[in-house]
C-alpha cells in the first residue's frame, strides 16, 4: 500500500468541467462568485450591488458597469466501487484491483482537499461513508473498504435513486457486466457529473484458458450453461467481448464520458493515472 | 473364422477401461464464468455443438474398434473354408519339439487341439488316415471316421523322436487324398499347414563325446534361437564331482565344450544346460564311459598279434575264448578264426572271420603287394604301402563291399545280413611283417569300427531294442518300469539308463539320449519326391479346408483407424 500511495502522489485529481454547485471551495465554477479571478464588465442593472460598480468606468464612459469574478466552489468526488460477485473473479482478482483503484482515488480526493463519498454497488448503492475531507479520514476508509465483500448481482439502477450527488467526478469502477448502463450514464450526465467509467477485466476473461466439455457457472446468478469449447468457440467468445467493450466504449465517448479499461494485470497505479486523467 | 489362441480374447475385459478412461476424460468439468450472457450469445451462434458430440463419441467408437482388432489380432485368427472331399490324411508331428511348452501349454496339446476342431470343420462321412510323424512315422488310423480319430488323438502321446523327413515323405507319399501337415515346424510337404506355437526358445545337447586316448570328454551345444545364448554347462560324473563352463551360443549355431583329464574310472558322464528354456528334454545328455557300457568283443582261437591290438584299444572289452558255446552274453562282435556254420547260427552277431570259407576264396599267394585301401572306413590314420606276405584273394558277392584289394583284387569284403555285419579278411598277418608294423593296432582298430556306426552304447530316443528269439527279455527302463520283449521290437523313448536282462540275468546297460536335433535328413527331401508326391494326391474334384490367416489384415485395419482417428482428434482441436 505504502509503495502504492507513493507512485501516485504527484498525480492531482481535476474536473474537466467547471463546477456549478456545491459549497464554496478552491475549484472554478461554471457561475460568478468574490473570489479574486476577474471575468468582466457588465452594464449596470437595477438591484445589482453597488459596492460592485466599477467608478474608475464610470469617470470614463459616465455608464455604470459591474465587475464581475467567477465563483470557486468546493470539489466532490464520488467513488462508486462494484461489489457484486462477479467482481470477485479472475487472476489476478477483479475485486482486488477495484480495492486498489478506488483507494488510490481516495487518497488523491482527500489529499487535495476534495470532498469524498464512497459507495458500493451491490443489489442497491450502499454508502461506505460520505462526505469526507482531509487526508485524516483515509485511515478510517482503508478498512472500510478492504472488509467489504463481493456478493450478489449488480442492479446499476440504483444509483439513479440516489439524489444527494453533489458536483463534480464520479468514478465508477465495475466489470459493466450490465445491462442498463446507458440510462445510468445519462442520469449521471443530466446531474452534471464528470462521470470516469474504470471498467476491469481479468485476462481469463478476455482469452478463457478453458477446454473441451465445460459447465459454466455464472458467479452471480447461479445459471449454467453447457458448452464444448474448442478453438473456433474460444475464437467467437473472444470476438463476442471485444464487440461488448467496444459498446461500452462507445456508450461513453458519446456521452462525452472518460472511459478507461484496463486488465487486472496493469499496474493499479497505471489504472489510477488513466482514470486522473494523467495518461 | 477360427481362432488359433482363443485366450488372446481375454484382452478384451480391458475394452471397458477404455471406455471408463474416455468418459473421465471428457468429464465435464465445472467453471465458474462473471458474465454468462456473452457466453449465451456464443452458445446460440455454436450450431455445431451437436455434431461434435458426435464426433466425441466417434472417437470413442473408433477407440474401441481399435482395441477390439487388437484383441482379435492377438488371438490369431483365421478363415477356414469348408472341406469338400471324401477323404483326407491328417498328418500330427509328435516328434521332440512339439513337446516344448508355451503359455502353460505344449505345442503337442494345441496341435491336438487344433486338429479336434478342424474334425469339426469336415462333413460327417469324411473318411481319415491319421499320420504320426517322429523318426519313422506312420500310418496309426486308415479310413477312420471322425469320431474314431478324435478318440484315438486322446491317447496318443507326443514322442521324444526326432523327425525323419525322408520317413515321412515316403509314408506320405502313399496317401491318394489332400494332406493336413500339423506341426511346428516349417515342413515343405503336405497340401496344408497348420502351424503351431512361435519360434522355438530353446538350446539343446546335441552330442557328447569321450576321447580315451586324451581322455578328453567334448559335448556339443546347439541354440535353436534367432539370438545368441550364454549357456551354463555342467558336467557331472556318478560320484557327484561336476565343473561348469560358461558357453556363448550364435543363433542356430552349434558350440562345442569340451573338459580335459577325466578320470577314466569314471562310468556315466552327465551334462546338462543350467537354464530353462521350452523344451527340457534335450537339456540333459548322459556319456557312457563305464566297461559296462563298452563294446563287448570275443575273440574266439588264438591268434596273439590280434589280442595284443586288441588289448590296445582302450574303449572296447575283449573276453577270449578258446571255443564259442552257448551263453547268454550278447556281443557286440564276435571275432572267429573260421566260418562255423553252427556257430554263426548261434552267434546272430556282427563276425568278423580271419579265415574266409573255402568258397570265397579264389587263390592263395606269396609276394608283396600294396594292398590298397578303398573304403572310407579304414583309411583312418592308415598307410599299408610295401605289405609283404601271404594274403589270399577273395569273391565278394554284389551286396558286399570292397574294404581292401591287392593288385586289384579283393582282400578284406563286408556284408550285411539279418542278424548283422559279417566281414571276410584275407590277410595272412602270421606269415608277414604287417604285426610288427604300429600300423597293426590301427588297421584292427579301423576294421572294428567299421561294424559300429555309433559311438559306444548311445541310443538316441525312437531308437529299436529287437528281442533274440527263444530268450525271455526285460528291460527296465529309467522309469523303473518294467517291459517284457517278445517278438515285438521296443521304442527306446524316454531318456535314461536301460537295464537289460535275459533270462532273469543282467545282461546289458543301454544309455538313450535325446535326438541330436529336431529334424533330421532335410537335406535327402528333393524338389523331385515333394513334386512327385504333389502329382499323386492331386486328383479328383476336392477342396480342401483351406485357412488364411488373417492378422497381417486386421494389423493393417488397425493402422487405417488410427489414422482415421487422428483425423477426426484434428478436426476437433
Amino acid at each position: 500500500m505504502q509503495h502504492f500511495l507513493q507512485e501516485i502522489e504527484n498525480i492531482v485529481l481535476s474536473a474537466r468541467k467547471r463546477l456549478i454547485k456545491g459549497p464554496v471551495g478552491n475549484k472554478k465554477s461554471r457561475g460568478y462568485g468574490a473570489s479574486h479571478d476577474f471575468h468582466g464588465h457588465r452594464l449596470y442593472m437595477p438591484g445589482d450591488d453597488i459596492r460592485k460598480i466599477d467608478w474608475k468606468s464610470y469617470a470614463r464612459t459616465e455608464d455604470f458597469y459591474i465587475r464581475e469574478y467567477t465563483a470557486e466552489r468546493q470539489m466532490q468526488v464520488n467513488i462508486i466501487l462494484d461489489k457484486s460477485a462477479s467482481m470477485d473473479f479472475g487472476e489476478p482478482n477483479k475485486w482486488h484491483m477495484a480495492q486498489m483503484v478506488a483507494l488510490g482515488l481516495s487518497y488523491l480526493t482527500l489529499k487535495q482537499m476534495d470532498i469524498l463519498s464512497v459507495f458500493t454497488l451491490g443489489d442497491r448503492l450502499e454508502v461506505i461513508r460520505e462526505q469526507m475531507k482531509g487526508k485524516k479520514f483515509f485511515p478510517e476508509l482503508v478498512p472500510m473498504i478492504e472488509k467489504t465483500v463481493p456478493d450478489g448481482c449488480i442492479n446499476i439502477k440504483s444509483i439513479m435513486e440516489w439524489d444527494r450527488l453533489g458536483s463534480g467526478i464520479t468514478f465508477i469502477i465495475s466489470d459493466f457486466f450490465v445491462q442498463d448502463l446507458a440510462h445510468v450514464l445519462d442520469y449521471l450526465c443530466s446531474r452534471g457529473q464528470e462521470v470516469v467509467i474504470l471498467q476491469l477485466l481479468s485476462p481469463q476473461e478476455l482469452d478463457p484458458n478453458y477446454e473441451k466439455e465445460l459447465k459454466l457457472v455464472d458467479i452471480e446468478t447461479g445459471e449454467t450453461r453447457f458448452i464444448y469449447l474448442d478453438k473456433k468457440t474460444k475464437e467467437l467468445y473472444q470476438e463476442k467481448i471485444r464487440f461488448f467493450l467496444e459498446e461500452c466504449k462507445n456508450l461513453c465517448e458519446c456521452r462525452d464520458i472518460k472511459y478507461v479499461f484496463c486488465t487486472t494485470d496493469t499496474s493499479p497505479a497505471a489504472v489510477v493515472a488513466r482514470g486522473a486523467g494523467v495518461v | 473364422m477360427r481362432f488359433l489362441q482363443p485366450l488372446g480374447w481375454l484382452l478384451a475385459l480391458l475394452l471397458p477401461l477404455i471406455v471408463v478412461l474416455h468418459f473421465q476424460k471428457q468429464q465435464v468439468v465445472e467453471k465458474k464464468v462473471s458474465y454468462l450472457r456473452i457466453w449465451d450469445q456464443v452458445i446460440q451462434e455454436i450450431e455445431g455443438a451437436k455434431s461434435r458430440k458426435i464426433n466425441r463419441y466417434l472417437l470413442l467408437l473408433l477407440q474401441l474398434l481399435i482395441g477390439l482388432f487388437i484383441v482379435v489380432a492377438f488371438a490369431r485368427p483365421i478363415w477356414v473354408s469348408d472341406f469338400q472331399g471324401e477323404k483326407v490324411t491328417v498328418a500330427l508331428d509328435c516328434s521332440m519339439s512339439m513337446q516344448s511348452e508355451e503359455q502353460d501349454y505344449s505345442r503337442f496339446e494345441k496341435a491336438k487341439q487344433e486338429l479336434e476342431n478342424y474334425l469339426k470343420e469336415m462333413p460327417q462321412n469324411v473318411k481319415i488316415d491319421l499320420v504320426l510323424l517322429k523318426s519313422t512315422s506312420k500310418v496309426i488310423l486308415k479310413d477312420a471316421g471322425k469320431n474314431e480319430v478324435k478318440e484315438k488323438i486322446n491317447t496318443i502321446n507326443c514322442t521324444n523322436e526326432i523327425l525323419d523327413m525322408e520317413k515321412a515323405v515316403d509314408v506320405l507319399s502313399s496317401a491318394s487324398c489332400p494332406i493336413i501337415v500339423i506341426s511346428d515346424k516349417e515342413l515343405p510337404f503336405g497340401d496344408r499347414q497348420i502351424h503351431i506355437g512361435g519360434s522355438l526358445e530353446n538350446l539343446g545337447i546335441t552330442s557328447g563325446v569321450y576321447d580315451y586316448y586324451s581322455q578328453t570328454a567334448l559335448c556339443r551345444v546347439k541354440n535353436y534361437c534367432s539370438k545368441s545364448q550364454t549357456v551354463v554347462l555342467q558336467m557331472k560324473d556318478e560320484q557327484g564331482r561336476r565343473e561348469v563352463q560358461k558357453l556363448d551360443i550364435p543363433p542356430f549355431a552349434e558350440v562345442d565344450a569340451n573338459w580335459t583329464y577325466i578320470s577314466p574310472e569314471t562310468k556315466i558322464l552327465e551334462f546338462s544346460i543350467q537354464e530353462s528354456d521350452m523344451l527340457p528334454v534335450d537339456n540333459t545328455f548322459l556319456l557312457p564311459m563305464g566297461k559296462e557300457y563298452q563294446k563287448k568283443i570275443l575273440l574266439v582261437g588264438d591268434d596273439y598279434y590280434l589280442e595284443k591290438a586288441l588289448s590296445s584299444i582302450p574303449y572296447i572289452n575283449v573276453e577270449k575264448r578258446k571255443q564259442i558255446n552257448h551263453q547268454n552274453q550278447k556281443y557286440d562282435l564276435i571275432i572267429m578264426q573260421k566260418d562255423y556254420q553252427a556257430e554263426r547260427d548261434f552267434s546272430k552277431n556282427n563276425v568278423w572271420y580271419l579265415i574266409p570259407p573255402e568258397e570265397k576264396i579264389v587263390e592263395e599267394k606269396v609276394g608283396q603287394a600294396e594292398p590298397i585301401i578303398l573304403s572310407n572306413l579304414l583309411t583312418k590314420n592308415l598307410d599299408l604301402s610295401n605289405y609283404s606276405g601271404e594274403y589270399e584273394t577273395i569273391i565278394a558277392e554284389n551286396d558286399e563291399e570292397v574294404l581292401m584289394t591287392a593288385m586289384g583284387e579283393p582282400l578284406i569284403v563286408m556284408g550285411n545280413n539279418k542278424e548283422g555285419k559279417y566281414l571276410y579278411s584275407a590277410l595272412k598277418w602270421h606269415n608277414s611283417s604287417l604285426p610288427l608294423l604300429p600300423q597293426f593296432p590301427i588297421l584292427v582298430e579301423n576294421i572294428i569300427n567299421c561294424f559300429f556306426t555309433r559311438d559306444d552304447n548311445q541310443y538316441q530316443s525312437g531308437d529299436y531294442l529287437y528281442p533274440i528269439e527263444g530268450r525271455k527279455m526285460k528291460i527296465v527302463g529309467p522309469t523303473g518300469s518294467k517291459e517284457t520283449l517278445e517278438k515285438v521290437p521296443l521304442i527306446l523313448d524316454t531318456p535314461g539308463i536301460y537295464q537289460i536282462t535275459i533270462d532273469d540275468d543282467p545282461v546289458q546297460s543301454l544309455i538313450v539320449n535325446p535326438p541330436s536335433g529336431i529334424l533330421c535328413n532335410e537335406a535327402k527331401i528333393t524338389e523331385e519326391m515333394l513334386s512327385n508326391n504333389k502329382e499323386t494326391n492331386f486328383t479328383g474334384n476336392i477342396k480342401l479346408p483351406s485357412s488364411v490367416g488373417l492378422m497381417k489384415g486386421i494389423v493393417m485395419l488397425v493402422l487405417v483407424l488410427l489414422v482415421v482417428e487422428w483425423q477426426v482428434f484434428k478436426g476437433e482441436n
